[in-house]
This record gives structure tokens, C-alpha cells and sequence, in this order.
């Protein structure tokens, strides 16, 4: 018998509904209880089709990978001693995924609209020597591969692709709402699974659901972004973005 | 998962509330019952925007062999109406 939860109470719905169907029609000749056999075919199916859909991976398997890639970037964040936080920028033309920067130096300059960086992992991005960054790529930038969002589709787009991702893909919250203020996102987070943590990863970067947010926005927008506040709400979590001009 | 045991739950409700009525309302027509579950299971999965790509086009499969049936009932009845029992 399979291990997948889905795939088996399907397997059992479809079959107890299939075998009931005709005793109930023609036995007991109850029509209304025919009919609830049927619709335990169908829920049967639609069980055993959503197994099927599932990912491969377990989670237990992406929680390792997830952590493993946290904690190497971390580690390179304290060797080097960066408190800057990341600007994540939407991508361009040339690079296949967006990404976010950290800038080596806390009192270099933003960088702007149309900016673009190399896939190298230490790049310059200012018009001065000293304008050094590291570019990574944040678990936000790798969501955008299971979904079809356009660049540059305005602020209406936002919540519905991060409901998307974060409730209909990952399962990592319940529903997501997102509110515009001028050059300010809130992203409300209801029920989040992931929880902020104060480590260096998360102070640089944000959390993995903030770098998500932060990477949607900035597609969205076609604006470089970072993380202003991540905070613990009654509904779960409320995180800031700051839209740089 | 719980979007998809959201769902599952939504659609097993949806369900028996659709025979319960139907039942008190004395309906005795097969046909009938599965229009409206077809009927109730394109609407649900329309209304459940947040579902990846993979488990819309695995739902789609479903719909569409549901759909098939509902074409049947239709075309049925049609034919039923144009040419007398």
C-alpha cells in the first residue's frame, strides 16, 4: 500500500464508492444514497489526483536543504563581518533569476532603478571602486520558478503570488494579504510555519518568507527592495518592504 | 498540505449538503445529483486560486472526465426533449 496519505484514502474512496454504488441502486433502490456513493468516487479521484501532485522531495528533505544553504551563507556573512542588509533586485534582461545584494559597505550607495549585477559572487555595483556587493540568490528568487508571474505587473499581482507560493505551494502559511503604502509594502503573513529568528542570516537577508515576499515585490514593481521589519502579529507576521527609488 | 485537505474537506461537505437538499426535496434523478456535484467541483476548483500548477492540472483531469459525464446528462436530455420518451 503507498505511503502517500492522499493517494490512499483516494484509492479507499473511490473503491468503497464504486463497490456501494450499485448495492444502494439496485438493493436497497435509494436513489439520494447512489448519488452519495457517487460523490464518494469523485472526492476519491480529486484525493488520488492532489497525492499525485505532490512533491517528490519530502519535507523533512527540503528542511535539510534549506538549512544547509542558511547556514553556508551565514557563515560567509560572519566571516566577513557584514551587517548591511540585502537589496533585492528584480531580474534583468540578462540574468535568469533575480537576486539580492549585500553591500560590503554599510555607508556605500543604494543601488537604483535598472541596476544590474553580474552572476559573479562578489561584483561591483556602484560607480566607485569600493562599491563591492555580495550577490546571492534567496529562496524567493528559486520560488518564482513555479510560477508564472510577468515582470514589471504593478502591486495587484503581488498578493495573489505570494498566496501562491507561500499557501498553495510551499504550505508555509495560511493566506497572505498585502497592503500599498506609497513607497512602503506590509505584507501580512497569517499562520506562518517558519518562525523569525534573530540570527545573522535573518538580520541580513530576512527570513526565508520576507526574502520570498521581498523578491516578489521587487518583480512586481521591477524595483530593487529590502527588508525594513519582520514582526510577530496575533495572525502570524508582518513584514515591512521598503521600495527604493 | 493543508490547502489540500482544505479542499478535500470543502468538496466532501459541498457534497453532502448538494444530496441532503436534494433528498428533502424528494429529486430521484441521478442525473440531476451529478450535474450539480460537476457543477460544485469546477466551482471549488476555480475559487481555489492558490493551488500549484501541478496539482491544477492533476484537479483539470478530474474536471474534465466530470465535465465528460455532465456532457452525457445534457445530451441526454436533449435528446429526451426533442424526440419524447
Amino acid at each position: 500500500m503507498t505511503r502517500n496519505p492522499y493517494l490512499r484514502l483516494g484509492l479507499v474512496l473511490a473503491l468503497s464508492g464504486a463497490v456501494s454504488a450499485p448495492i444502494l441502486y439496485f438493493v436497497v433502490a435509494s436513489v439520494a444514497l447512489t448519488a452519495l456513493a457517487i460523490s464518494t468516487i469523485i472526492l476519491g479521484l480529486v484525493s488520488a489526483m492532489l497525492g499525485n501532485a505532490r512533491p517528490d522531495i519530502s519535507p523533512e528533505a527540503s528542511q535539510m536543504m534549506l538549512r544547509t544553504g542558511m547556514e553556508n551563507i551565514a557563515a560567509l556573512l560572519e566571516e566577513l563581518g557584514l551587517r548591511t542588509r540585502a537589496v533585492y533586485l528584480p531580474s534583468s534582461a540578462d540574468s535568469d533569476r533575480p537576486r539580492a545584494i549585500i553591500p560590503l559597505s554599510e555607508d556605500g550607495p543604494l543601488p537604483g532603478t535598472g541596476q544590474v549585477v553580474t552572476g559573479r559572487l562578489i561584483a561591483r555595483y556602484g560607480p566607485n571602486q569600493e562599491d563591492m556587493c555580495l550577490v546571492v540568490s534567496s529562496p524567493g528568487a528559486v520560488s518564482l520558478d513555479s510560477v508564472a508571474m510577468v515582470q514589471e505587473s504593478g502591486p495587484d499581482q503581488i498578493e495573489s503570488v505570494l498566496n501562491q507560493i507561500l499557501v498553495g505551494i510551499m504550505d508555509l502559511a495560511d493566506s497572505v494579504s498585502v497592503h500599498v503604502l506609497a513607497d512602503r509594502i506590509t505584507v501580512e503573513v497569517a499562520k506562518p510555519k517558519l518562525k523569525y529568528e534573530n540570527i545573522w542570516f535573518y538580520r541580513c537577508l530576512g527570513s526565508p518568507l520576507a526574502t520570498i515576499a521581498a523578491t516578489v515585490v521587487s518583480q512586481a514593481l521591477n524595483q530593487p527592495v529590502r527588508v525594513g521589519n519582520e514582526e510577530e502579529t496575533k495572525r502570524g507576521a508582518r513584514i515591512e518592504i521598503e521600495v527604493l527609488p | 498540505m493543508r490547502v489540500y485537505n482544505s479542499f478535500i474537506v470543502a468538496l466532501a461537505i459541498t457534497f453532502t449538503a448538494i444530496t441532503a437538499i436534494m433528498a428533502a426535496y424528494g429529486v430521484d434523478k441521478l442525473d440531476t445529483y451529478f450535474a450539480l456535484y460537476t457543477i460544485a467541483l469546477l466551482v471549488l476548483t476555480t475559487l481555489y486560486v492558490s493551488f500549484s500548477p501541478k496539482a491544477r492540472q492533476a484537479l483539470s483531469l478530474v474536471s474534465m472526465v466530470a465535465f465528460g459525464g455532465f456532457t452525457v446528462v445534457v445530451a441526454f436530455k436533449v435528446i429526451e426533449i426533442l424526440y419524447g420518451e
